[in-house]
């Protein structure tokens, strides 16, 4: 028993020693980043792309001698199969060619596992994360912006309304795009022409979202037992409040106020708009209400049960990003192998569209994106910048707009690739060049504070929540917006002293605000942190911009 | 004694095998649980305190705690882990059953096993063709289940009680995450199986319902009454063990303090409801030309008030008769805490039974709406299968059924199991010498007999309890709809791992641990004693 027990105590030691040994950067010449992104079959395509991009920027392994490495027969095949394409194939290698001096290695984790590993020293070299602000108020990232403005992907290279997502609260930048998310309707024209529903309006209100959509839901149900088609995706969800956001910014109000330091939703716009989120759910039925999604398609993956709703024609449109271009891909391939495999044309085209969400006046559209984080913990930084520089190239952002994969990160390298797209895929109409026209000129990131933590309760959905199942009334539901997220901002700052601090000082400025505002004098713009009120006030006339060299 | 070389030899092997596991089990129990007890009072936040970042930490005292107690979801959230728990009793009760079957011996002989077959075999084709008659084999799924269900008596009346206990303890190895998909399917509102049965049986009572809804406030009533006279009889009973030694002071107290739980509660339960069937008889009154044609109690006016002067006249009667049966002694003395586990598991198991009553009481008052408009019509809709997960009110039963599902085939069946092949079988005898009935038999001899069973599994199903909650949620609901489904589990994962304040976490998970502490504690004191009792 002994002897087993030391046998078996052996083996593992062994066990460990090895995998150490074999882990990546290791058995690597190289150096090797980590990067922790999403589990997406495109980033291995990415990763190759990299390494080319390496080479062709004269980042190449060199032998003693300082010649350049190259790969051998054996060396391409094993990378060929390891990525999974064949020689002669785009980014295969072959016999010849140069080593790149640098290797990338994608792991995925939940948002959860990425929190732990980053606060415990082990996140990968580069973080892909939404929360940036979070992370930097942990201090796990790395402040980038000269490096960033000295080698090509500072914020000028991307989309104006970006910074807010992607500057800490030192005012320093510390990601890059990415890519970007958008929150865009997308219409299947298919579906509509079946039930012979005029097409949707360029410049749409949610007067005009509730009259085509009660025709679009009398007739594509007609004769049914039960209700099966809806006009778009439940409205008790993140869509639902993206739709809520963009109508109540396009009547000038928001969830925060300009410093970002109140909730200030207890108002008669919050409280007619969730009514009426109410009314089409529960008495027009021109979205689903739990129950009805319950019972439909649970289909998961990108886009979820909505997307596959939308596909199969339950819903006629959906809220989603640009990023479902992949799906629609997949789905347009397999449903075109199949047709071929029964010696048919492959002709089978999804026609879709896109429109901005039904609103007012203040014309706005709400962006994200998946941000690459520079790791505070990375034991390889210069490497780590080159991929952040890589982001920013021609090269990866091609790449994104030709695979649908959210809106490019650089989109003024690659206009003309949009605008080629349609000639290609007139499917898809005007999409590409569509969103990324909306995110350059009326893009702003959705509702955030610094102040409330990414991780705490989506309060706002949460009341609408309560609301929907009867559990509030109106007046108690919007009253719960506004006080839960004040609680949310009260316990961030009495749970860090430099919150406090930072609070403070935008809580004094917010008063000067109100008080210029009520004086009806006009705001120096670098007042404003809320990303949309620097744009309404900027558009109404109501801002002082300051000029170089001026005392703030 | 003297320590030789070889017994230090001996020692050094027996710390070498256990220290892997003592080792493990220091990184990662004892540690983290120490350093969690230090978190609870400390304002540990990943924000300022990380690798990265090493503020000091500052001792808050009790402010975790206090902050807990004034959130205003943590009572929502409390509230939902014990609703959950109401659940237990069943699931015991359900595990008893099931063991008290699979331990009957019903192969019989070769000739016998075959009518048995062919009974079966014939109840299940006729229950069967009844479903189809009433529509409820309109959907493959539903076929699919009656003859799963087919399938499972044949095969179990051919291979015995070997196959039966296996297939019980299915739900228990089977992976978790399986099962709450499973069920989120059956649950599915609109084409789940549940739903697909339930509608043509609701669909039938419709008509009855309508036909008693005029009666509804009165059988309300005589439920919330029949409640409170339950509860004097109970008390009585409790009173009069008392008086015969039988029971202690301490738990003569415990008992009718568990017993008075479902009085207190239907105030808070029933008003709702009660309010929504005056609003609905008000309407009624005002829409129908002939307020008469409903015929209840809105015509006196009804006040929500009265279930609470209803509820508080028959908690005093209880109580006032209590402290005057104690305040005057009895003939037989008895240590105070004498049958605390008849108190905890008795008493127990009737106040979840009352609350049950309170509960259908409920559905009687907001029945009328669902079948009635206000003027007088039949909704359109008549009586609608629940929504299940995606509504408020069923979600947690929802997740109480399956738990239920999943209880009676656990472990607790196989404790069952082994407590009845350790039952003395000439105890049996003599009760069939005696001429005991069977029911006479399982109350007087197996009942006492498993005592000890039932309250270990009492204690570890409120222990499971209290801990449970978090993978149905992440699973099934999300804690949705509107908190509804989140537990106390599934609210330290949020605050840990969603805000970082793993201070306040820890703070919730101490308190957890003290609830689990505390049940722990009467199982050690009052465990062994129950049984001898």
């Amino acid at each position: 028993m002994k002897k087993l027990f030391l046998g078996i105590l052996l083996l593992l030691v062994a066990a460990a020693f090895y995998t150490m040994l074999t882990a990546t950067d290791r058995a690597s010449e190289v150096p090797v980043i980590t990067w922790r992104t999403d589990t997406n079959p495109q980033r291995e395509e990415q990763i190759m792309l990299f390494r080319e991009w390496l080479v062709r920027n004269g980042h190449i392994q060199k032998d003693k001698d300082g010649k350049p490495v190259l790969y051998t027969q054996e060396e391409a095949d094993a990378l060929n199969a390891h990525y999974g394409v064949k020689p002669g194939e785009p980014h295969s290698v072959k016999a010849g060619d140069k080593k790149p001096n640098g290797n990338v290695v994608a792991e995925t984790a939940s948002n959860q596992s990425t929190l732990i590993q980053a606060v415990s020293g082990m996140a990968g070299d580069i973080v892909d994360t939404a929360e940036v602000l979070g992370y930097q108020q942990m201090g796990v990232g790395v402040p980038l912006t000269e490096d960033a403005n000295k080698n090509g992907y500072g914020l000028n290279t991307t989309y104006p309304g970006m910074a807010g997502l992607l500057v800490g609260m030192d005012g320093e930048q510390y990601a890059y795009p990415c890519n970007g998310s958008s929150a865009t309707v997308w219409i299947n024209m298919d579906t509509l022409n079946r039930f012979g529903v005029k097409e949707i309006p360029e410049d749409w209100t949610p007067e005009d979202f509730e009259r085509i959509g009660k025709e679009y839901v009398m007739r594509a149900n007609e004769g049914l037992q039960r209700q099966e088609y809806f006009f778009t995706q439940s409205l008790d969800s993140g869509a639902g409040v993206s739709l809520l956001t963009n109508i109540v910014r396009s009547k000038g109000y928001d969830l925060y106020n300009e410093t970002l330091t109140r909730c200030v939703a207890d108002n008669d716009i919050f409280k007619k708009y969730i009514k009426l989120f109410y009314k089409w759910t529960y008495e027009d039925r021109l979205v689903p209400n739990a129950a009805d999604v319950a019972s439909m398609s649970t289909e998961s993956g990108y886009g979820g049960a909505d997307f596959s709703n939308f596909i199969s024609g339950k819903y006629a449109m959906v809220v989603t990003g640009r990023y479902c271009l992949i799906r629609f891909r997949e789905v347009q391939d397999e449903k075109n192998k199949a047709l071929v495999k029964e010696g048919k044309e492959p002709n089978f085209r999804i026609n879709f569209a896109t429109r901005l969400p039904p609103q007012y006046e203040f014309k706005n559209f709400i962006f994200g994106t998946r941000a690459a984080m520079f790791y505070r913990g990375s034991k390889q930084p210069e490497l780590a910048k080159l991929f952040m520089q890589f982001l920013a190239s021609k090269e990866y952002n091609r790449y994104i707009v030709e695979r649908g994969d959210g809106l490019p990160p650089n989109p003024s390298l690659v206009m003309e690739e949009l605008k080629a797209i349609p000639k290609t895929r007139p499917n898809e109409g005007n999409v590409n060049l569509q969103e990324v026209e909306w995110a350059m000129t009326i893009g702003i990131p959705g509702n955030f504070s610094p102040f409330v933590k990414s991780g705490s309760p989506n309060w706002l959905q949460s009341s609408i929540n309560q609301y929907f199942n009867n559990r509030m009334t109106l007046d108690e539901a919007v009253k719960n917006i506004e006080t839960r997220y004040n609680m949310e901002i009260e316990t961030s700052k009495k749970a860090n002293p430099r919150m406090m601090e930072a609070w403070k000082k935008d809580w004094a400025i917010q008063q000067k605000i109100d008080e210029y505002k009520k004086a009806g004098r006009k705001i120096p713009a670098e007042w404003i942190k809320n990303p949309f009120y620097l744009k309404y006030y900027r558009e109404k006339g109501m801002l002082r911009e300051s000029t170089p060299g001026e005392k703030k | 004694m003297a320590f030789n070389k070889k017994d230090a030899k001996d020692c050094a092997v027996g710390i070498g095998f256990l220290l892997p596991n003592i080792l493990g089990f220091m990184a990662f129990t004892v540690i983290p649980l120490v350093m969690s007890i230090y978190m609870a009072f400390t304002d540990w936040n990943l924000e300022m305190h990380n690798y990265f970042r090493f503020e000091p930490i500052r001792f808050v005292g009790f402010d975790n705690f206090i902050k807990l107690f004034t959130d205003p979801d943590f009572g929502q959230y409390f509230g939902n882990t014990f609703f959950l728990m109401i659940g237990i009793p069943f699931g015991v009760a359900g595990s008893l059953v099931a063991a008290l079957l699979l331990n009957w011996d019903f192969n019989g002989s070769g000739k016998r096993r075959i009518w048995t077959t062919m009974l079966i075999t014939a109840v299940m084709i006729a229950s069967a063709g009844i479903l189809v008659c009433l529509g409820m084999g309109a959907t493959a799924m539903t076929l699919l289940m009656v003859s799963l269900i087919g399938g499972v008596l044949v095969i179990g009346s051919l291979g015995g009680k070997t196959v039966y206990r296996t297939l019980f303890y299915f739900p228990y190895f089977t992976a978790g995450v399986a099962t709450y998909i499973l069920w989120k399917k059956l649950y599915n509102p609109l084409t789940g199986p549940i739903n697909n049965a339930l509608r043509p049986i609701l669909e039938a009572l419709n008509p009855v319902a309508i036909l008693i809804a005029p009666a509804c406030t009165a059988i309300g009533i005589i439920l919330l009454v029949f409640v409170g006279l339950f509860f004097l009889s109970m008390v009585r009973r409790k009173l009069r063990l008392w008086r015969d030694g039988e029971c202690g002071t301490l738990s003569a107290w415990l008992g009718i303090a568990l017993l008075s739980l479902p009085l207190i509660f239907s105030w808070s339960w029933c008003s709702p409801s009660w309010k929504s069937m005056v609003e609905y008889n008000a309407a009624c009154a005002v829409e129908t030309a002939r307020p008469e044609v409903l015929v209840n109690v809105s015509t006196t006016n009804p006040n929500p008030v009265w279930l609470l002067v209803m509820a508080i006249a028959f908690l005093a009667t209880g109580w006032g008769f209590a402290a005057y049966r104690l305040s005057r002694g009895r003939k037989y003395n008895c240590i105070p805490d004498r049958a605390i586990g008849d108190s905890a598991i008795v008493d127990g198991s009737t106040m979840v039974g009352l609350m049950a009553m309170v509960g259908i009481a409920c559905v009687f008052w907001v029945l009328p709406q669902m079948v009635l408009q206000t003027n007088g019509q039949p909704t359109p809709d008549g009586l609608t299968p629940p929504q299940w997960l995606a509504d408020y009110y069923w979600a947690k039963p929802s997740l109480l059924l399956m738990g239920f599902w999943g209880a009676i085939g656990s472990n607790n069946m196989l404790l069952y199991l082994a407590g009845l092949s350790g039952v003395p079988q000439e105890l049996y005898e003599a009760a069939d010498i005696d001429g005991a009935s069977p029911w006479q038999r399982f109350w007087n001899i197996t009942w006492p007999q498993l005592s000890n069973v039932t309250f270990f599994i009492m204690i570890m199903a409120v222990i499971g309890g209290l801990q449970g909650g978090f993978d149905m949620a992440r699973v099934m609901t999300q804690g949705g709809p509107a908190g509804s489904t989140t537990t106390l589990a599934y609210y330290i994962y949020t605050q840990g791992f969603g805000t970082g304040r793993l201070g306040y976490a820890s703070a919730v998970s101490w308190l957890l641990f003290l609830l689990v502490f505390v049940v722990t504690m009467f199982n050690w004191k009052f465990g062994n004693r129950y049984t001898n009792e």
